[in-house]
């Protein structure tokens, strides 16, 4: 069983958001709101960061989409639209890499049900994908700083490649920091003191 | 003329060497001279009135010409009026028919012989007389009058709608002499104007039709939603709890008719690429069998040419089309149901190749009936259908250029022939 979910949700039908109080809470998740405008599920979920957000596209003040893509610049959350509309305007509109399901009414609760599922299970993956890409890209930079700081210790002290990379270990080690930090603290004294610099 | 011509100038000669001229007295000395200068004076007028006679030949000639192009004019009306391909009369100012071209005899139902002499408003229906002698009386007053709609009855046929041109002819003191009349057979053009109406008529319904079936997404919704808290709220009382599954069947029927009208009349868009469509209908195939567990069917291909079913195609569109006749067939069949799929490839013209896929099934085949209406929307032959399945597939087929329709009724099952072009043309 999947822990329960803190969703907002947001519909200009009492019906549809007397729906979502009911049926989600049913379904064992919990409601932090349900809104009837953009403008307030924007404010609601500022003020509750819930995990996933399900809201309707067309509202009075502002749509479903706007309030989405507002929320979403401040906090990572699914999104789920539901909307009775589903032409080539909204479709292209939804395509952000936060909406995670868009649901054509008229939806039941098991639509509902699966739609969550698979939008969360969806979510979880793109946040862990998305984890992995800054590491991937973090571990890159790390490996150019190293390669550099390789090649000062090799002229300066004039060792071979793999005498460079063992002191730049022993002193990670000695100095309890990550092998990157010490390649970044060599380059910049080598800066430092480099006669092009100096002079 | 010639001859007129030689004479005055032959005229002065004969006066010069005439008997006086031969005299040698003074007075016919003076005879001479007077004669000399009437003489001179008559060639000068000679010479004036040949001057003046060659003019009006010259005039005469352009008038004769003049007139044989006349002559031509009137030739080239009298063609025009005798095969013009609207009914042209004239008539006295009694409109008694004095003149009739062909397509006037051929308007009236008679021959054109015994059209002269005969009271126009005998072809006219008693009940558009009084208005027909009205408009008649008009000219009195009038040159030209509007064209207006009535009727005429040919002889031994049902009257018919015509529009009547009609206009006076007047001699050069003003006075009445007859008028002229155009009929012009105008039922083509109602029958166009009513289909055009019609069409008309029909896209606006189906517009309204697509925007009402759209638009009630929303009640349908907040009924749906209703129904579903209804459930929760009843959850420990079976009998009520039964009544709102009811309610729920019938709320998924009208969700379906509506999708099913929403896709009829919704502006078919077609988005191609290429698929094959033995992969396709049995991918369509296999889902459908996935949602009816219960049920047992198989699905063979017959293709003794080796078909390319390679084609250009919306896939979900025509997967629709395949669902359809499939799902049709898994209604009308009982278990174990057979579907035949054959390919065949055809020539729509010179250029052109279609894939054709026959889908035939085992069961009890098409009525008449069926066969005859089956493309029609909401004809259905299933307890629980829309009648709008068939209605679709056509219609996609059609957006693609392709047909659809019944096949051989003399074998067992029902057998629908689709054919499609490999690409769009």
């Amino acid at each position: 069983m999947k822990p329960p979910l803190r969703i907002a949700a947001a519909d200009d039908e009492p019906d549809m958001r007397d729906f979502y109080q009911r049926m989600l809470t049913t379904m064992g998740h919990e409601v932090l709101c349900a809104v009837a405008s953009g403008r307030e599920l924007i404010e609601r979920c500022a003020e509750f960061k819930p995990d996933l957000v399900i809201t309707d596209i067309r509202m009075p003040d502002m749509d479903g989409l706007e309030a989405a893509q507002a929320i979403a610049s401040e906090l990572p959350v699914p999104v789920i639209l539901v909307s009775a509309y589903h032409d080539k305007e909204l479709i292209d509109r939804a395509n952000a890499d936060y909406v995670m399901a868009y649901l054509v009414k008229p939806i039941d609760e098991s639509d509902l049900e699966t739609a969550i599922s698979i939008a969360t299970n969806r979510f979880e993956q793109f946040l862990s994908l998305k984890k992995e890409a800054t590491d991937l890209r973090q571990a890159l930079a790390d490996r150019k700083l190293i390669e550099r700081a390789k090649g000062i210790i090799m002229k300066r002290a004039g060792v071979a490649e793999s005498d460079a990379f063992r002191r730049l270990q022993k002193m990670s080690w000695d100095r309890n920091k990550k092998l990157a930090e010490i390649a970044q603290i060599i380059i910049t004294t080598d800066e430092a003191l480099s006669p092009a610099r100096t002079h | 003329m010639a001859g007129t011509s030689r004479g005055n100038l032959d005229h002065p000669a004969t006066v010069e060497s005439g008997p006086h001229s031969a005299s040698p007295h003074a007075a016919g000395d003076l005879l001479h001279t007077l004669t000399g200068s009437v003489i001179s004076d008559l060639q000068v007028r000679v010479a004036h009135l040949e001057r003046e006679l060659r003019e009006s030949q010259r005039e005469a000639h352009a008038a004769k010409e003049l007139l044989g192009v006349a002559q031509g004019d009137v030739t080239k009306y009298r063609e025009i009026f005798e095969l013009a391909p609207d009914a042209y009369l004239i008539t006295d100012p009694n409109v008694v028919i004095r003149k009739a071209n062909w397509a006037s005899a051929a308007l009236l139902g008679t021959s054109l012989d015994k059209l002269p002499g005969t009271p126009l408003l005998l072809f006219v229906p008693a009940s558009c007389r009084r208005h027909f002698r009205t408009q008649a009386a008009k000219l009195h007053n009038l040159v030209v009058l509007e064209p207006w709609e009535t009727q005429i009855k040919p002889r031994g046929k049902a009257a018919i709608p015509v529009e009547i041109h009609l206009g006076a002819i007047r001699d050069s003191n003003g006075q009445l002499r007859g008028s002229h009349w155009i009929i012009r057979d105008a039922s083509r053009r109602k029958e166009a104007d009513i289909r055009v109406q019609a069409s008309q008529r029909l896209s606006v319904i189906g517009e309204m039709i697509a925007g009402l079936a759209h638009e009630s997404r929303n009640a349908l919704q907040r009924s749906q939603a209703c129904i579903s808290m209804l459930a929760v709220e009843l959850k420990d009382q079976p009998e009520p709890l039964a009544l709102v599954e009811r309610l729920r069947n019938a709320q998924r029927d009208l969700n379906r008719l509506y999708d099913e009208v929403r896709q009829y009349a919704a502006p078919a868009i077609v988005q191609r690429e290429l698929c094959d469509l033995r992969s396709l209908l049995d991918e369509t195939f296999a889902n459908l069998m996935a949602v009816h567990p219960d049920r047992q069917a198989r699905l063979v291909h017959v293709d003794p040419g080796h078909v390319n079913k390679q084609a250009s195609v919306d896939s979900f569109a025509i997967a629709q089309v395949f669902r359809n006749i499939l799902e049709n067939a898994l209604a009308a069949c009982d278990d174990e149901l057979l579907v035949t799929a054959t390919w065949r490839e055809v020539w729509a013209d010179d250029r052109h190749r279609l894939v054709e896929l026959r889908i035939r099934d085992n069961g009890r085949g098409l009525s008449e009936e069926a066969c005859e209406r089956i493309f029609q929307p909401f004809f259905t032959t299933k307890n629980q259908g829309t009648g709008l399945g068939m209605a679709i597939a056509k219609r996609i087929v059609e957006v693609h250029q392709g047909t659809i329709c019944v096949g051989d009724t003399s074998l067992q099952g029902a057998e629908l022939v689709v054919t499609l072009p490999r690409s769009a043309k």
